[in-house]
């Protein structure tokens, strides 16, 4: 197993796919805290273990596809987007939206934040535990696509090819999608600036 | 009421970015976690590349085979329809709109 940790990711899962299954603990030491980081900028917190188990399996079964191109990270973190994207599906048509009912406090620390003007302040105010209950709240109101495009194309930076690729969408859904979207995403931004009730679903 | 600018919207979106990219770190994970998966990992059993392969390559046969048959089925539309298929056509409408009237056709052909 030693010798293994030091091999190539191709020729691990070479290795794995010809019938040495115990050789994916090298795959998941290497990979795993990767995994988690892409699983815990999409869904819950408290899902992301699931999340990250349920890509890690795909990984598994998926190994047998991978044409050896020396891209094995990429390649891994498409399986995660699409793991987090079936989970946040999933959870949307059963309506189990994570979401967290905006208190007051919430308000607050919105109404302060738009009134800052030093730049440190900002900063600064950006890290309460408020602004993240926000975030949560305003994303997952959105829709899985919708989250998905908002999060990969908004936040994250990536081109409507990267996202499409990563989605298995085509790259000219990916484009309307990601308009829609970010116009869907204003709307609730102006809700919320409004102070009014039903920001998320 | 309070009135809300798109430079109010961009600026909250901004700040919502950064939170998203600073974001909390991800948590690490356990060994309890990767024995689970190690676990199921060990009950699946990996698909023989060739199987997928030809998995594959029917998916990729499929538009295809759907284009053949349209195709068909329009050629096949075309010879059937002749001038004798609209006569008939064209006659069995005229019989049916006949008897919807509840004439019988010696009555019309004498009207």
């Amino acid at each position: 197993m030693n010798r293994a940790s030091e091999e190539t990711d191709d020729a691990l899962v070479r290795a794995i796919v010809s019938g040495n299954t115990e050789l994916f603990t090298c795959l998941l030491n290497r990979y795993q805290s990767f995994i988690f980081a892409v699983v815990a900028k999409h869904v819950p917190s408290s899902q992301v273990e699931d999340v990250a188990q349920e890509a890690s399996i795909q990984l598994y079964r998926s190994l047998n596809t991978y044409t050896s191109k020396g891209n094995f990270k990429s390649w891994l973190s498409t399986i995660t987007v699409r793991s987090c994207y079936t989970f946040l599906r999933h959870h949307y048509r059963r309506k189990e939206v994570m979401h967290i009912d905006l208190s007051e406090h919430h308000y607050q620390w919105l109404d302060r934040l738009m009134a800052l003007e030093s730049s440190e302040k900002f900063n600064q105010h950006l890290r309460a535990k408020e602004a993240k209950e926000l975030l949560d709240t305003v994303l997952f109101s959105l829709n899985a696509d919708d989250q998905m495009v908002v999060r990969l194309i908004h936040f994250e930076g990536y081109t409507a090819a990267e996202t499409a690729k990563m989605l298995g969408w085509s790259t000219a859904n990916v484009k309307i999608r990601a308009f829609r979207s970010r116009k869907k995403l204003h709307k609730r931004l102006k809700k919320l600036l409004l102070n009014e009730q039903g920001v998320a679903v | 009421m309070k009135k809300v600018s798109a430079q109010d919207i961009e600026r909250l979106e901004n700040a919502l970015r950064r939170i998203y990219s600073e974001g909390e770190s991800a948590p690490e994970p356990s060994l309890k976690w990767q024995q689970n998966v190690m676990r199921e990992v060990r009950n699946i059993p990996l698909q023989d590349h060739e199987d997928k392969t030809l998995v594959l390559i029917l998916k990729d046969l499929r538009w295809p085979a759907v284009q053949l048959v349209l195709a068909t089925v329009l050629l096949i539309g075309v010879y059937l329809i002749n001038d004798a298929a609209l006569t008939n056509l064209d006659m069995s409408l005229f019989y049916s709109e006949v008897q919807f009237s509840g004439e019988n056709l010696i009555s019309y052909y004498s009207f």
